[in-house]
């Protein structure tokens, strides 16, 4: 029985050469063409709707913020003319500071005229501590070189 | 399509597609649909499946144009894509694939089996028939799409040293199939003793 290699052994033509040149056909359905530009037309469009719905919801996005931006301007707004309102606040600070310390002088009255019976051994303690504190100074300066 | 298309190459093509153009993206499509249609209908063995990863690969190939490098080549990125799609193909269709390709009834003389049919086609019949899937996709690529070494290496995601064992593998399987048994007065070996030692490019 005949080969169906022997025009390659006739010819003395390779394997090599057999395969290169008997690259067998294959038939191309007619319509792929269009259904590959159709598949990939749909890819695109569905890309551009996705990016257009993107700008869209970005576009309002933008709008929808605008008003609150507004509102937002007019609070800092509102608390620049309260900053700028501070002075009186500071007037009614220095009232309570002149209260405060009018409080404390009324305290330093008050002890000032209790017994010295009632503050004495108080005032004994503070005495002592004050003592050693002078001591402490005095040691530490002679310590040092 | 652009009418100035045919003078460009496939990388000037792709850049264009790459900043918008959609005419390059098909005059790329017209170019290369039958190529890519014709390997994954070889790897395949399905003319429905073909087709239908045929356009997957193409839809893939548009929308992953913006990260070819216009420096490379095209045909090897394009089919790496081909590939990947039909091996994701058959991963996902694993029942069907594992249908072994239907055998040659008498596998001791293949010669007599090809001799109704056209020698030509019968040949690569016969490669994808008898060949591992690698090694026909290695051969099919370097044979047919004329590519390199590198170029198969790229495709296939193996190194250089690895195609050219699997071609020699692929070549010495095929010589070794279409060798006449001990009846036959042909005798392939000693009419073309040189298909054993093919040089690679």
């Amino acid at each position: 029985m005949k080969s169906p290699f022997a025009k390659f052994r006739n010819s003395g033509d390779s394997l090599e050469s057999a395969l290169r040149e008997s690259t067998p056909k294959t038939e191309f359905p007619a319509t792929l063409h269009n259904s590959i530009m159709r598949a990939i037309h749909a890819v695109r469009r569905e890309d551009a709707n996705q990016a257009s719905g993107f700008a869209m919801f970005e576009g309002f996005a933008k709008t929808r913020w605008l008003p609150a931006a507004g509102f937002a301007g007019l609070v800092l707004l509102g608390v620049l003319i309260a900053i700028h309102n501070r002075p009186e606040r500071t007037t009614s600070n220095s009232q309570a500071l002149r209260q405060m310390s009018a409080a404390f002088t009324a305290s330093q009255e008050i002890v000032d005229a209790l017994p010295s019976v009632t503050v004495g051994p108080l005032s004994d303690e503070l005495d002592k501590v004050n003592q050693d504190l002078d001591r402490t100074a005095e040691f530490l300066l002679a310590t040092l070189p | 399509m652009i009418s100035e298309a045919p003078s460009l190459s496939d990388e000037a093509l792709a850049r264009q597609t790459q900043a918008g153009s959609m005419e390059a993206f098909e005059e790329l499509v017209s170019r290369y649909e039958r190529r890519v249609y014709a390997f994954i209908s070889q790897s395949c063995r399905n003319g429905m499946d073909a087709a239908e990863i045929t356009q997957e690969a193409f839809v893939k190939a548009y929308q992953a144009i913006s990260q070819f490098d216009p420096k490379r080549t095209f045909a090897p990125w394009l089919f790496t894509i081909a590939r990947r799609k039909c091996v994701d193909h058959f991963r996902a269709m694993r029942p069907a694939s594992d249908e072994s390709p239907p055998e040659l009834s008498d596998t001791n003389n293949p010669a007599e089996l090809l001799a109704v049919e056209d020698e030509r086609r019968q040949l690569w019949n016969l490669a994808r028939r008898i060949l591992p899937q690698t090694q026909f996709e290695a051969i099919w690529l370097h044979y047919v799409e004329d590519m390199n070494l590198a170029e198969v290496a790229k495709v296939l995601g193996r190194p250089q040293t690895y195609i050219k064992v699997l071609l020699f593998r692929a070549r010495k399987t095929l010589a070794e199939r279409l060798k006449p048994t001990r009846a036959n007065t042909h005798s392939l070996s000693q009419t073309m003793p040189h298909v054993y030692e093919i040089p690679v490019r």
